[in-house]
């Protein structure tokens, strides 16, 4: 049969569906609902296309072709449809791709995954997750205001996560990170080892920049000096600066004069960050300024000398030290970008679920575990012992989708540029089961596509997973009084692969009998 | 409160009984469910878990089921179910102030249905198909019409203290010379109280002794005069009684007894009521109606008329195979059965009928489909469900002309082939579905149905089966997936039933109404029933007329008759003192045509150039205390109760659209909501599978194009129709004469009685129960919108 995809002309075999032809025409279907292998039961309708000749979209999963069909994948139209689709599901969804502590840490340090690691008890991985985002995982575990504790859900419960003495914790082991990158992309120059300074240099040697870190003292860390004895200990920050000092070239005493100074290092640099703190308007005077400092692009970091960024201080005077190193991770990314083509910043999609309500959150809380928040997280010098933080850590809700990069809703709702909130209104409760040895089920985030009965219903394994209700209230779960694992007999990790969300996924953290 | 001793020991052995009745393969499984509960009056988890063991179905497949239809519980209930009418009809008439009133009187909280004493459990159900004599509720099988919020409660007592009324098994055969007394009995009529004057007619021809006979006969369709008793005089003379009362009988007996000229001096009390049509006068608080009502008919109620599907009306007895064999019936399907099949089909098509189920598909070419698609196998399906929550054409068909339907259906099965059928009839009809069954047995017997059908040397076998409340099942795919024992999801067309239906096999399905105007066809010819109606739309159409009308009831009109003939000289107009504002014609999937589009003719096009649907047959008509908005909501929050949920965005979409209503009724909306609604609505339209998510967005989008000023005005905080409850207030005006019956009306004394003064509303305590407004005999309590400021 011959069918016509967006102006490509295909041979199709006769029971073909759209989705196929689609396939064969090299063009690309997003699609929730539909499993290979599996009769085809449309109810997400984000794989629409428009059928020439018909009066409504199609849903390409499961529209046989006909000859000479003329099919519009890909028209305003139809990606609006798709959109909408899209974010008609996100307003009954109720799961956070991203945790609102991680939301909130101006660093984007991934919190849920670090306290998992500790939660497993291994605490080098943890180590690298803190590492990974600032570079200096002992000076944020002492200076950090921590207002991702703030935002932790479960301080509206009974105390957010220790999660600053977690940090601190993390580092306090035996650790071996401070390994050099693999030098692929031109160098870029560093001027100022201040907290900015330092995490720029930090995240443009991780994304394979080598690095020059000029600093016109005798030492690296800048203002940070000032915090130390009281808040801060030498030997922790001298251990944080040896870890950097292994990957990047320092040079010290290094006094970069003006403009003429910046172009110097342009020469064998393809770019040059200023991070030098609030003496760079007077320093580099030819360039444009405003009040508060040197003038950067919001965006791109970029000043208005080609090849010169600016961040922090420079710019506008920052306070916070997390917010310090926050801007030396955007510089360091804006460079990145300007410089490779290559976008390394995450995507901050996420569905929040907001304040959670009681029911929902004490559900959660009774799968994390019913311990108090550690005293001993609130003295910030104490340093807690392996047991203290794992049982700590397992406090965690697990706000964050474990499988958020292999959500396709995520993926898709990327892709088309939906808005979570566009449709906002009533929304099923954030839940979750537990009890299931191997899998986690969240009610909350299933769109019913349905995969997942129908794999069950195929295998005839348990006593069936089924859908309950109908219309708003249709949920997905096993009969009334069964448990999962009853229902889901053998098939329970093929679901969990095939769901299209974070619904049913395989377990990552711990189960609660397991806990120390 | 324990309502149910626990008994899962009995609870299997109940299971058991259902199972062995109704066979453990799919198609039995819903029938089981159904037969528990109707034993238990619920589902108790012991025995599901019996019927998973001993059948074929899962206990996920069970409580898929036992979820998705409204008719199963699984929690105990209290004696009695309180079914509160929220169907159209019922709800432009206040349906939700009765519902608070009664929920107040049983004390019962947000989210508690069972009384504290396990006497009553409310239920809201949507049409019980006595539209016009909304609002409705029905206790246990008693039916209570025309309620009002502050005596509603009364109907529960009386519920619990009243002798039912009964019918003296057997009718006297009356001498030939003997006047007879028709009365119909159908569902709503019996719910207008019609059954108790049978039974006291009948009571009074006994004790007298006297020389008059008494019958039911088929509905009439004068739903607005119910009781109705009609004497036919030996001389051919007619008498009308309308709005007959129990205590009345005994006198029209005496008056049509023979010796007639005796006994006139006992008829001073009998009111000939012919001169009581044009309006009601002293109406009761509320009407009863009793349990297995007929109704009153259709008949002789003036105007363009012109009965098909209800020919006969009011005068055979609808129970009995010889009134209908008498009156012409199975002539054509005798006809038929010595036709060729194709022959059939060709008259059928010649015809130009088309479907009454609400799309119009014409009939003669799906029967070619079915009868050319390859397959030994065929099934034919009476699709009876009828959901419009304002519609109660199929009801009455079935209930009043059962055998016609059933004549057309075999006449369709020996056209397309089909040795085996199904009539789906909703579960909320009891009484038509007792009289189908017994229908169908009686044809049984006579050989018109059976192994040999008519004559015609072929098998057509037909079974009856209840839906289980859901009115996506009368969408034909769902239909099919409950038969095969599923939840009733609709599945993508194509296939159409008629190439992969039941079970897999080429299925026609038609609607009830459709199988009816079949007889007439072959009896009259194909001609002439084309010669009826407009260019595209032939022969009549039924429609169950109510809302703001005088004479409501059930009518059957030519095709192309006019919205404004039919409101106007059928109905009688909107009563005195209202302006009429538009029709709603087809339900949630229909539209509102407006005043200023009333001579819009009935024809499948026309209304759908106006935004409107010919639809199954419901009109609702709404005049200036109607809001539009409210009514819009009405329809929206009835789909999206009704979504089966498997297309995202009739599941979340017409919840969304619904939300923007809710805001616009309570004035919290922002402008920006109406430009979301109109995009929601093309979503949604666009986007979903079956009939019910495509046109869901339809009653919004008609009230948008023909009265958008009104959305605008809810904008505002304002409801122009003082319908809205929250956008309103009550307040007493100047001419109050201090009666003080509002004061004693109102539940939650935000009037306090002040004798001979003028009285004052407190807002914070009132619930707008609208008790103070409908009491004031001097009209003095007003509606202000909007609720804040002047
Ligand atoms: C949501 C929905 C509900 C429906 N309800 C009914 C119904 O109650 N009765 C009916 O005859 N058709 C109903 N239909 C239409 C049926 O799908 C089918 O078209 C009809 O029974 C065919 O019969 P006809 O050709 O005689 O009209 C419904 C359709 C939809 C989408
Ligand atoms: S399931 Fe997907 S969309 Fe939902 S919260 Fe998780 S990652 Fe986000
Ligand atoms: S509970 Fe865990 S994931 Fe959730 S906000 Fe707190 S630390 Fe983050
Ligand atoms: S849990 Fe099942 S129905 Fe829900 S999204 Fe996952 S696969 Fe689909
Ligand atoms: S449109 Fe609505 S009722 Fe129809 S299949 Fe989709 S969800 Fe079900
Ligand atoms: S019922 Fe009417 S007239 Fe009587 S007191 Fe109330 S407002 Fe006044
Ligand atoms: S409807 Fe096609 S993938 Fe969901
Ligand atoms: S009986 Fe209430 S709307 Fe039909
Ligand atoms: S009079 Fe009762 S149904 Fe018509």
């Amino acid at each position: 049969m011959r069918v016509t995809v967006d102006g490509t002309e295909v041979q199709v075999r006769p029971e073909a569906t759209i989705l196929e032809a689609c396939g064969m025409a090299g063009v690309e279907i997003p699609t929730l609902c539909h499993h290979p292998g599996l009769e085809p039961r449309p109810s997400c309708f984000v794989c629409v296309v428009r059928v020439a000749g018909r009066r409504r979209l199609a849903p390409a999963c499961a529209t046989p072709v006909e000859e000479g069909m003329v099919v519009d994948a890909s028209s305003q139209e139809v990606r609006q449809a798709r959109r909408a689709a899209l974010e008609l599901l996100l307003s009954d969804h109720a799961g956070d791709c991203v945790a609102p502590c991680q939301t909130v840490c101006p660093a984007g340090v991934r919190i849920p995954e670090a306290l998992r690691m500790i939660a497993l008890g291994d605490f080098a991985a943890a180590f690298r997750v803190f590492h990974e985002a600032t570079g200096l995982v002992r000076v944020v575990g002492r200076l950090c205001h921590q207002p991702c504790e703030q935002g932790c859900r479960r301080s509206q419960h009974d105390g957010g996560l220790g999660i600053r003495a977690l940090e601190r914790f993390a580092a306090s082991g035996e650790v071996d990170h401070d390994r050099a990158a693999e030098p692929r992309h031109p160098p870029v120059a560093v001027v100022g080892s201040g907290a900015t300074g330092l995490s720029a240099a930090h995240h443009l040697e991780r994304l394979g920049h080598p690095v020059t870190l000029c600093e016109s003292s005798e030492r690296l860390g800048g203002r940070l000096w000032s915090r130390v004895p009281d808040d801060l200990p030498a030997e922790e920050l001298e251990a944080d600066l040896r870890g950097l000092q292994r990957r990047v070239r320092a040079r010290l005493g290094c006094i970069v004069r003006g403009l003429e100074g910046l172009r110097a290092l342009l020469r064998d640099h393809a770019a040059v960050l200023v991070a030098c703190g609030s003496d760079a308007r007077a320093e580099f005077a030819e360039l444009a300024k405003t009040e508060h400092g040197l003038w950067a692009d919001r965006e791109t970091c970029a000043t208005s000398e080609p090849g010169v960024f600016a961040a922090g201080s420079a710019v506008a005077p920052v306070e916070q030290v997390i917010r310090r190193i926050a801007a030396g991770r955007r510089a360091a990314e804006s460079i990145h970008h300007a410089l490779t083509g290559h976008n390394s910043r995450e995507h901050p999609f996420s569905v929040h679920v907001g304040r959670m309500d009681p029911v929902s959150l004490s559900q959660y809380a009774a799968v994390a575990g019913s311990s108090p928040r550690s005293p001993r997280a609130d003295d910030a010098t104490a340093t807690l012992t392996p047991d203290e933080a794992r049982t700590e850590a397992l406090r965690c809700l697990r706000c964050s989708c474990a499988t958020q990069e292999q959500c396709r809703l995520r993926r898709l709702a990327i892709e088309y540029g939906a808005q979570p909130s566009r449709f906002a209104g009533q929304r099923r409760r954030p839940e979750i089961d537990d009890t299931h040895p191997e899998l986690v089920f969240e009610p909350g985030k299933c769109i019913s596509c349905g995969i997942c009965v129908r794999l069950v219903q195929n295998d005839r394994a348990g006593v069936g997973l089924t859908q309950l209700g109908r219309g708003f209230d249709l949920r997905i779960g096993p009969p009334i009084g069964f448990s999962l694992a009853e229902a889901l007999g053998e098939t329970a990790r093929r679901c969990a692969e095939a769901c299209p969300t974070s619904a049913l996924s395989l377990r990552v953290w711990p189960k609660g009998v397991e806990r120390p | 409160m324990s309502l149910v001793e626990p008994d899962p020991g009995y609870w299997a052995q109940v299971a058991d009984e259902a199972v062995a009745r109704h066979g453990t393969d799919p198609s039995g499984t819903i029938p089981i469910l159904q037969e528990i509960q109707d034993r238990l009056r619920w589902l108790p988890e012991a025995a599901l878990r019996r019927v998973a063991e001993t059948t074929d179905a899962t206990l996920a497949d069970l409580y898929g089921l036992a979820t998705f239809y409204s008719q199963f519980r699984l929690r105990p209930v209290g004696r009695n179910i309180v079914s509160v009418c929220h169907g159209t009809a019922c709800h432009v008439k206040g349906s939700e102030l009765i519902e608070d009133s009664l929920r107040r009187h049983l004390g019962l909280s947000d989210g508690a249905d069972t009384d504290r004493d396990g006497n009553f459990t409310i239920e809201r159900v949507a049409c019980l198909g006595c539209c016009t004599l909304a609002p409705v509720v029905r206790i246990e099988g008693v039916t209570y019409g025309q309620l009002k919020p502050d005596t509603a409660p009364r109907a529960l007592e009386d519920f619990l203290r009243r002798p039912r009324l009964r019918a003296p098994a057997g009718t006297p055969a009356a001498a030939a010379d003997a006047t007879e007394l028709r009365i119909a009995i159908d569902s709503c009529c019996a719910a207008g109280g019609a059954d108790a004057v049978h039974a006291a007619l009948v009571q009074a021809q006994r004790r007298l002794g006297a020389a008059v006979s008494v019958r039911t006969v088929s509905c009439t369709g004068l739903c607005h005069q119910i009781p109705f008793v009609e004497a036919l005089e030996p001389n051919g003379g007619r008498r009308i009684y309308a709005h007959v009362s129990p205590g009345e009988a005994e006198a029209i007996v005496l008056r049509h007894d023979r010796p007639s000229s005796i006994l006139s001096r006992a008829l001073r009390g009998v009111r000939l009521c012919l001169d009581r049509v044009a309006g009601p006068d002293d109406p009761p608080p509320w009407k009863r109606f009793e349990r297995d009502p007929q109704e009153p008919s259709i008949c002789r109620f003036v105007g363009p008329q012109l009965r098909i599907a209800t020919e006969g009306c009011g005068s055979g007895d609808p129970a009995s195979i010889d009134d209908y064999e008498r009156s012409g019936g199975f002539e054509a399907l005798r006809k038929a059965s010595r036709m060729e099949p194709d022959e059939i089909i060709e008259a059928v098509e010649r015809s130009g009928l088309r479907g009454r189920g609400g799309a119009g598909f014409p009939t003669g070419r799906k029967w070619r489909t079915v009868r050319q698609a390859p397959g030994d196998r065929k099934y034919l399906i009476v699709n009876g469900d009828e959901g419009d929550p304002g519609a109660f054409m199929d009801r009455m068909l079935l209930e009043s002309f059962p055998f016609r339907v059933l004549e057309g259906a075999a006449i369709a099965a020996l056209a397309i082939g089909a040795e085996e059928g199904v009539l789906y009839v909703r579960a909320e009809y009891p009484h038509a579905v007792e009289r189908a069954f017994q229908a169908i047995r009686a044809m049984e017997e006579r050989g018109l149905l059976g192994e040999d059908c008519a004559g015609s040397g072929r098998a057509f076998r037909l079974r009856l089966v209840r839906g289980a409340g859901a009115f996506v099942c009368g969408e034909e795919t769902a239909l099919i997936a409950a038969l095969e024992g599923r939840r009733g999801t609709p599945t993508l067309r194509p296939p159409y039933p008629a190439e992969r239906g039941l079970w897999g096999r080429p299925t026609c399905v038609n609607n009830v109404e459709t199988y009816s105007l079949v007889p007439w066809i072959l009896n009259h010819g194909p001609d002439a029933f084309a010669a009826i109606g407009t260019e595209h739309s032939k022969g009549t159409k039924v429609f169950a007329l109510a809302g703001s009308v005088r004479r409501g009831g059930l009518i059957e009109v030519p095709m192309g008759t006019t919205i404004r003939q039919i409101v106007e000289e059928i109905g009688g107009g909107v009563p005195e003192g209202r302006r009429f504002k538009a029709v709603q014609i087809g339900g949630p999937s229909g539209g509102c045509v407006p005043a200023s589009l009333a001579d819009t003719p009935v024809d499948y096009e026309e209304l759908q150039k106006v935004g409107a649907i010919m639809g199954s047959g419901g009109m609702v008509v709404l005049d200036d205390t109607n809001c539009m908005v409210d009514v819009a909501r009405f329809f929206l929050r009835f789909t999206q109760r009704e979504s089966c949920g498997q297309c995202t965005s009739c599941r979340i979409g017409t919840l969304r659209m619904l939300e923007v209503l809710d805001r616009l009724c309570t004035g919290t909306a922002k402008p920006a909501d109406l430009d979301t609604l109109e995009q929601l609505a093309a979503h949604v339209a666009a986007g979903s599978l079956c009939g019910l998510g495509t046109t869901a967005p339809n009653p919004v989008v008609t009230s948008l194009r023909h009265f958008r000023e009104e959305y605008e005005a809810h904008l505002r905080g304002e409801c122009p129709a003082r319908r809205c409850t929250e956008l309103i207030r009550y307040h007493v005006d100047r001419t109050c004469v201090g009666c003080t019956l509002c004061a004693q009306a109102c539940p939650t004394g935000a009037i306090q009685p002040a004798p001979h003064q003028r009285h004052v509303v407190l807002d914070d305590l009132c619930v707008r129960c609208d008790a103070c407004r409908t009491v004031c005999p001097e009209q003095a309590v007003v509606r202000l919108s909007p609720r804040r400021g002047s």
